[in-house]
This record gives structure tokens, C-alpha cells and sequence, in this order.
């Protein structure tokens, strides 16, 4: 499966325009903004991972469907450890009618780590038909890790389908229980149930991205 | 001498209730011992007692003369007691390759290279064995799966993990007749091997052709009554009330 490389170098004004097919963007730095612009019958399936970047991460992704019949699927993960702090701002705006995004965030947090999610969907007035939907799950691995979830939305039109969710847990002790019934440790029981979480994001990477 | 799980004079407390009291059963490694009762008689939580789910509140199981109270799940599963659930749990993103595979591994002595062309090979031949379609081994661990199908996936398990005991919580419900037939063969392939078999369940017809060692009745908190697979015939046809 060919997988596009967006430009780690982002132009001054950060608007990069998205191919059709998966693109994901990679080491930008821990601290970057940008907006990717999806044109007419434009399918992009976008995939990233957070949490390699640095200690302190602060993303602004902005993914606007400027031109009818775009659509975007989005698949975000992001792994905190130790002390990590991580933020993610997203936005979806549709800005013409016939439009279609949908984005799932999955995050992770352990020992000290804090993540932020703030999520906006913005259904502009011209943008009728379109749909948007946010998904996103969260697993907290420690008693001191933090997750912030902030779905929105913003929706100035009629006759548009968009729904948006979060949710914080933990490990399922009934999971960890079967994994440990068949002789498996609670330690590796932890680590294949925070892998499997993680699955789902990381089986939308084609296989040429850095990640697999 | 042989090997033998038993379970002596065994309190147990379920939600702040008294669920069993002083039951005591022995199961003989090789012999297939079936347990019947009322629905909420205790018997599910029985087995998950075994398997370290629900603490007991007093008494001894143990297992060939060692005791497997206060064990962690992982180590009473590694000493041989394997718990086919009624209703197991849906794991996605953990294929049953995956489940398997680590589940071996947990039980490898260490310094020992993991044979992979086994896994595949004994795999392979458990699935033909279950019926089920090599891809079965890439699917989810029961993420979609019906009710028979997890029912079969349970017993690939007990297959593959090779314990000395499986306890079958209702291994029989909800399948049809060919997978009952399925599960008849696989449970007999179990005994061949010398694996102790405990099996709860509601209903007897499926129980002639295993021609089990010991039927039990659960009532009380305790084993009311031991017989063989008459017992089990007279409790379906004539209900509890006939037995007690």
C-alpha cells in the first residue's frame, strides 16, 4: 500500500494539501501547527502517532474539506509515558456541502503522563449534507496519569449527520482476569490489553508507515 | 499414586451470601465427573472458585496434594486448571493466535526457544478438530463470535494448553447438534490424553455419549448426591425434585 510522506518541513503559512490515498505526517517537531486542505474527491486516510516527538507536545491540526465530495479518515494515536505531557487540537471543519471526516483518537497514558484531547467539529453554513463524526477513547494506565477530553462541536447548517464522544477508562479487570486465566501474567496481561487498544488505530497504517 | 484434583469441605460466599458449604468432591485425573443443579446452586461459582476468581471462605482444593488456594490465576492456570467460561469475554485487537502463543509461552521453561513450526503445526490440527477455518487463528478472540463459536473457542484452547483439569461451565449451551458432536470428540480426545474433566451442566442427553465417571448433584451448598449417568437421566426427565 503506497503511503505519502507529508512535507516534515512545513511551509510558512502551514497549510498543506492532502493527497488522495493515506499520507501521514512525521518528526515534526514536538510543537507544530498546520492545516491540511482536502480538494474535490479528495480521499484521505491520515494517520499519526504522538508520543516519540519529546517530553512536551503540542499539535494544532486543523482538516478542512474545501472542496465537495472530500472525504477524510483520520486515525490518531497517542502513547504517553513517564512524565510526558502531550496536547492535541483538532479541528474539522467543513467549509462546503457533500463533505464527509471522520476522526478516532486513541490515547494511553501511564505512570505521570498527561494528555489533553480538545476536538472541534465546525460545520460551516454553506456545508449542508456533509457528516462528521469524532471518536475518541482513552486508557489510563496509572492512578497518577491524566486524560483531558473536550469533544465539540460548532454547527452553522441544516441537514448535516455529525456525532462526537469520549470516553476514560481503565484495563477491564474481566479482560485481564480471562488473559491471566490461561497462565499469562498480570504484567504481560496489561501489556497485550494496551496493545490490542492500540490495534485499532494501528491496523489502518499501511504497512510501508514508520510506525508497523 | 494418581493425580488427583480435590476439593474438601469448601465454604464459599458469593455477594456477602453463602453460596457453598462444606462441599467436598475429588476428581481423578483421566475420569470425566459431571455436576447438575439448579439454576444459582452454586455451580459456576464453584469452578470459578477453582480457578481462583471468587476467594473461598474456608477449606482446601488441591491439586495432585498442593494446595491451589491463594494462588494467583496465572499460577493455578500454569499448575493445570483451565476454566472454559459459559460466557467468555470479547477481546479485541488479540487474535487467538495471539492469546495462545503467549499463553504457551507464559508456561516455557525459561531458556527455552519457543517452537513456532509446532504452534502452527498443533494448531492447525486443533482447528480441524474443532471445525473451525484456519482463519479462525487471525479473528479476534471471541470479538463477534457467536454463542457456539465462542464455545468452540474455549475448547481450542483446552486443547492447546494441554491442563491437567478443565472445568466446562455449560460448554454444551447453545450449540447445535453437529458442534454438540464436536465438542462430544474433543472432550473425549481430553480424556484420552489423561486430563481430569469436570463439566457443569443443565442437561443430560449430550452426557451418554462420554459415559461419565460421576454424576453429581448440587443442592445445599453441598453434594447432595453421587451416582452415575442414571442420575443424570432421572434429573432430566423427572426434574430435581425426584432426586432430592
Amino acid at each position: 500500500m503506497e503511503c505519502e510522506k507529508l512535507s516534515t518541513v512545513l511551509p510558512a503559512d502551514g497549510i498543506l494539501n492532502a493527497p488522495d490515498g493515506f499520507c501521514f505526517i512525521d518528526d515534526l517537531p514536538a510543537e507544530a501547527s498546520y492545516e491540511l486542505r482536502l480538494d474535490t474527491h479528495t480521499h484521505c486516510k491520515f494517520v499519526l502517532h504522538l508520543g516519540p516527538q519529546g517530553q512536551h507536545i503540542r499539535r494544532r491540526t486543523i482538516f478542512s474539506l474545501c472542496g465537495e465530495n472530500a472525504k477524510l479518515d483520520a486515525h490518531v494515536l497517542i502513547q504517553a509515558a513517564g512524565n510526558q505531557c502531550i496536547e492535541w487540537l483538532g479541528i474539522q471543519r467543513h467549509l462546503v456541502k457533500n463533505t464527509e471526516s471522520n476522526l478516532l483518537i486513541k490515547s494511553t497514558a501511564e505512570n505521570g503522563a498527561k494528555i489533553s484531547i480538545i476536538s472541534k467539529i465546525i460545520i460551516d453554513a454553506p456545508a449542508t449534507e456533509s457528516c462528521a463524526h469524532f471518536q475518541n477513547k482513552n486508557l489510563v494506565l496509572s492512578s497518577r496519569a491524566r486524560v483531558i477530553a473536550r469533544p465539540e462541536l460548532e454547527i452553522h447548517a441544516n441537514d448535516v449527520h455529525c456525532s462526537h464522544g469520549a470516553t476514560i477508562g481503565g484495563i477491564d479487570p474481566t479482560e485481564e482476569f480471562y488473559l491471566r486465566s490461561r497462565g499469562i501474567s498480570q504484567r504481560a496481561a496489561k501489556t497485550i490489553l494496551q496493545r490490542a487498544f492500540a490495534e485499532e488505530i494501528l491496523c489502518q497504517m499501511p504497512n510501508d508507515a514508520p510506525y508497523n | 499414586m494418581r493425580d488427583v484434583l480435590a476439593i474438601r469441605d469448601l465454604y464459599l460466599n458469593v455477594a456477602g451470601k453463602a453460596v457453598l458449604y462444606g462441599l467436598s468432591l475429588a476428581i481423578p485425573a483421566g475420569e470425566i465427573h459431571v455436576i447438575m443443579g439448579r439454576n444459582g446452586s452454586g455451580k459456576s461459582s464453584l469452578l470459578h472458585a477453582l480457578v481462583g476468581q471468587i476467594p473461598v471462605a474456608s477449606g482446601a482444593v488441591t491439586l495432585d496434594g498442593e494446595s491451589l488456594l491463594e494462588l494467583p490465576q496465572e499460577v493455578i492456570a500454569r499448575k493445570g486448571l483451565f476454566l472454559a467460561f459459559q460466557m467468555p469475554v470479547a477481546l479485541p485487537g488479540v487474535t487467538v493466535t495471539q492469546l495462545l502463543r503467549a499463553a504457551l509461552q507464559a508456561r516455557q521453561e525459561k531458556g527455552k526457544l519457543f517452537n513456532h513450526m509446532q504452534f502452527h503445526d498443533d494448531l492447525e490440527a486443533a482447528m480441524e478438530l474443532m471445525g473451525m477455518d484456519p482463519s479462525w487463528a487471525n479473528r479476534h478472540v471471541n470479538d463477534g463470535f457467536s454463542g457456539g463459536e465462542r464455545k468452540r473457542c474455549e475448547m481450542l484452547q483446552a486443547i492447546m494448553l494441554k491442563p491437567k483439569y478443565v472445568l466446562l461451565d455449560e460448554i454444551d449451551s447453545g450449540l447445535d447438534v453437529d458442534a454438540t458432536g464436536i465438542m462430544v470428540n474433543a472432550i473425549r480426545l481430553l480424556q484420552r490424553r489423561g486430563t481430569g474433566i469436570l463439566i457443569v451442566t443443565h442437561h443430560s442427553r449430550w452426557l451418554e455419549a462420554l459415559n461419565p465417571n460421576g454424576v453429581h448433584l448440587l443442592s445445599d451448598g453441598v453434594i447432595l448426591r453421587s451416582g452415575d449417568m442414571e442420575l443424570a437421566r432421572t434429573i432430566e426427565l423427572e426434574g430435581f425434585q425426584a432426586v432430592q
